[in-house]
């Protein structure tokens, strides 16, 4: 059978496999779909693609260690969308954007468009997103402020009970760990083990979610009574 | 001030009462707000709010009991499904409002008399709408053995109304036409008058058969006048419908007066959204085109009003405007016209493509192409460009992130298919309810919908429909699962499985993994 040649074909199918690879956290396989996409815009001209493209070809560029050329394209990328009134992934593409500000120490930059996210998430119930839009807001607000957890430990309770309400134990366990992480390190073991270890159950040990080897190594260390060192 | 007809005022209360209610957190008392707004909604004629009240209110814990609420608010929380049938109805969901109606009975048997007797009562209305007089006398007797129980008088007036009508349409009018008389009389030395304007209309029917149109009109005008005093706009396009049927009785050769009240009422249902309502009008104007030889107008008129129905024992009407539209559509004068509106269609659809490319899927001209295609293919699912129609319609739905249009638009796509379930137009539609469902993060409804989108996608059948869809159903089907299936712990095997599904797409860099580190686990197309 004859291979895949249409090319709007292409150009979704690379975009969508982008967010997937960025939703899972795997920076490598997404880099390598952001780049292919680009190749397929280019050499089509595909006008409904462009600002896609441009938003992850920025991300891949802020990964690879230039955050402001690279913000730059997403943020750009980020109003394209916007102007051609496109919300498509509006929540995934808005996590990506507030991460990387958060990472380029900017975290009240990327916690106001995580707010502008969530706000859009409530007013037009585009709730794929809801449970991570919470938990990255809980992890940039400890980034921000880590003498003072209140906020981001409410924030990631919310994410996990989103999370648990849509049945999406990936974004469950994700939201969790970060939570035990957060209790690990305010001497709250039993608290953090209570939170992490029903949410990691079923789940076999995978490279295709790492989060689950941090889990079980969080886990052994709660157990043992040992600190871990926060990332 | 609700049962006096005053449902501005009883509006403004229970939006207080409601506000307080949620500042407090005393959610018991809010789920009682959300009834009554609701039924102020349903009353004035809104029935989209009413549906939207109605269903906060059912889905809370106040329809539990709930020892924190007074007795009387308790009892009515209980039963707050049923005036969400009648509602429900309104609208054209049908089967919805039937199984909502038998729930609450059920429920309010197992509570207590008074809580039985609200539930009757709301089935007796449901019953009216839907033009059956048997079901409704039946009702209306359960209703009166409930309400003399505990000697609930308006209760007992409604069930002695709604019983007259019924006897009076089924086999003895002048006896009904009394019988709603005196419970019409009782009602007013009650001072119930919210749903006086609808009960004016029953009489008006029995009237014009008993005592002559002139008087039936006479009933009709008050009936009216009642509904501007009591601000009830719900019964508005049921009193012009029965106008319109008057009219006709009084006067066969007269061709102005009946359409003009039809369609009157065909213009008020469609703007409360009350399809069921516009649907029984548009029968009613159809069949006197018809019988008048204007099939054009008729085929006109019926085919968007029958948009979305299937045909079901709970509205006969549907298959009665199925058949009368069949029988236009077969005429020497609407053929010619369903011709040139299939080209039109083609064009609309070429249009919305062009702009699609040019302004982009979220752009309003895109979607106003898109529409007017699907307008054009109205009353007909076999219509060549009417599936592209409805997939253009909702891909500017999804990308603007308008998810009740996403939902409309997704189930039109489906019903539409209903015919052909396995057919590659199938699986296009499956995606579209899939990606519906991710979006409002309903993420296993949306996995069964993309898995039934993958199993049907066969490659090399289905190869041309990446030119008549924009994309290859399979490859997005494949992703869309990935990312739908991913969140739900499938993290191991869901990516991999599908990209057996396309092995062109499998040969592209992206997915240029080992085998390895693939699943073997099938696909299931």
């Amino acid at each position: 059978m004859a291979g895949v040649t249409h090319v709007g074909t292409l150009a979704i199918g690379r975009m969508h496999t982008a967010m997937f690879e960025l939703m899972r956290g795997d920076d490598s396989r997404a880099r390598t779909s952001a780049s292919e996409l680009t190749r397929i815009v280019r050499d089509h001209d595909l006008p409904l693609f462009r600002a896609f493209e441009e938003f992850l070809e920025g991300w891949a560029t802020a990964d690879a260690g230039l955050p402001a050329n690279g913000l730059e394209s997403m943020r750009r990328g980020v109003d394209c969308l916007r102007a051609q009134n496109i919300l498509t992934f509006d929540g995934h593409l808005k996590i990506t954007l507030a991460e990387a500000e958060a990472r380029a120490s900017d975290p009240d930059r990327a916690l106001a468009i995580l707010d502008e996210a969530v706000a859009t998430c409530d007013r037009l119930g585009y709730r794929a997103f809801e449970a991570e839009l919470h938990r990255s807001r809980g992890e940039i607000l400890l980034k921000q402020n880590p003498a003072n957890s209140a906020l981001a430990e409410e924030a990631l309770l919310t994410a996990i009970a989103v999370a648990k309400r849509q049945a999406t134990r990936s974004f469950e366990l994700r939201a969790a760990l970060s939570l035990a992480k957060l209790y690990h390190l305010t001497e709250r073991p039993a608290e953090a083990h209570a939170v992490l270890a029903p949410t990691f159950e079923g789940f076999p040990p995978t490279p295709e979610m790492p989060e689950i080897a941090e889990a079980q190594a969080l886990l052994v260390a709660i157990k043992a009574g040992a600190h871990v060192r926060r990332d | 001030l609700f049962v006096a007809g005053e449902l501005f005022s009883a509006r403004e209360l229970a939006l207080a009462l409601l506000r307080e209610a949620e500042d407090a957190g005393r959610v018991s008392e809010a789920g009682v707000a959300n009834r009554v707004l609701g039924l102020t909604a349903y009353f004035h004629g809104d029935f989209v709010a009413a549906q939207t009240y109605g269903e906060r209110a059912l889905d809370g814990p106040e329809t539990k009991p709930d020892a924190n609420v007074g007795q009387g608010l308790s009892a009515d929380s209980l039963v707050s499904p049923a005036y969400l049938a009648p509602t429900l109805w309104a609208l054209g969901h049908i089967e919805r409002a039937r199984e909502l109606i038998n729930a609450a009975t059920r429920r309010a048997a197992e509570i207590d008399v008074p809580a039985l007797a609200d539930a009757l009562h709301w089935k007796v209305n449901l019953e009216i709408l839907r033009d059956d007089p048997v079901a409704t006398l039946s009702a209306a007797e359960a209703l009166d053995v409930a309400a003399r129980k505990n000697a609930m008088a308006q209760w007992l007036s409604i069930a002695e109304l709604a019983g007259g009508w019924a006897r009076g349409r089924i086999n003895d009018p002048t006896g009904g036409a009394a019988q709603v008389r005196h419970a019409l009389a009782r009602f007013a030395d009650l001072g119930c008058r919210t749903n006086m304007a609808f009960y004016g209309g029953l009489l008006a029917e029995l009237e014009a058969e008993t005592l002559g149109a002139a008087s039936g009109l006479a009933c009709i005008d008050e009936a009216l006048r009642v509904a501007v005093q009591t601000e009830n706009r719900s019964a508005l396009n049921f009193l012009h419908r029965i106008r319109g049927k008057i009219l006709l009785r009084r006067d066969p050769a007269d061709l102005a007066a009946a359409p003009e009240a039809f369609g009157t009422a065909i213009a008020i249902a469609s703007e409360q959204g009350a399809r069921s309502l516009g649907l029984q009008a548009a029968l009613a104007l159809a069949e006197l085109y018809q019988s008048t030889g204007r099939p054009t107008e008729a085929h006109a008129v019926l085919a968007p009003a029958l948009e979305g129905f299937s045909p079901t024992p709970e509205m006969p009407e549907i298959a009665e405007a199925q058949a009368l539209l069949s029988a236009l559509a077969a005429t020497d004068e609407v053929k010619p016209e369903a011709a040139h509106r299939q080209r039109l269609t083609q064009l609309h659809v070429s249009y919305g493509n062009a702009l699609i490319a040019a302004r982009g899927y979220g752009a309003p001209e895109t979607t106003e192409a898109f529409a007017r295609a699907r307008e054009s293919t109205a009353g007909d699912k076999g219509a060549p460009g009417r599936l592209a129609a409805d997939y253009g319609l909702w891909v500017g739905s999804y990308t603007r992130g308008d998810l009740p249009s996403m939902r409309a638009r997704a189930m039109t796509f489906l019903n539409d298919l209903e015919a052909t379930p396995d057919s590659p137009e199938a699986s296009v539609a499956h995606r579209a309810a899939g990606i519906t469902c991710w979006f409002a993060g309903e993420y296993r409804e949306a996995r069964g919908h993309l898995e039934r989108a993958l199993a049907l996608f066969q490659p090399g059948r289905d190869d041309d429909m990446a030119f008549r869809f924009g994309q290859d159903p399979g490859v997005v089907a494949m992703t869309l699962l990935a990312i739908a299936s991913w969140p739900l712990g499938e993290v191991d095997r869901r990516f991999r499985s599908s990209m057996a599904c396309r092995p062109g797409w499998r040969a592209s860099p992206m997915s240029a993994r080992s085998r390895s580190e693939e699943c073997t686990r099938p696909c299931s197309s």
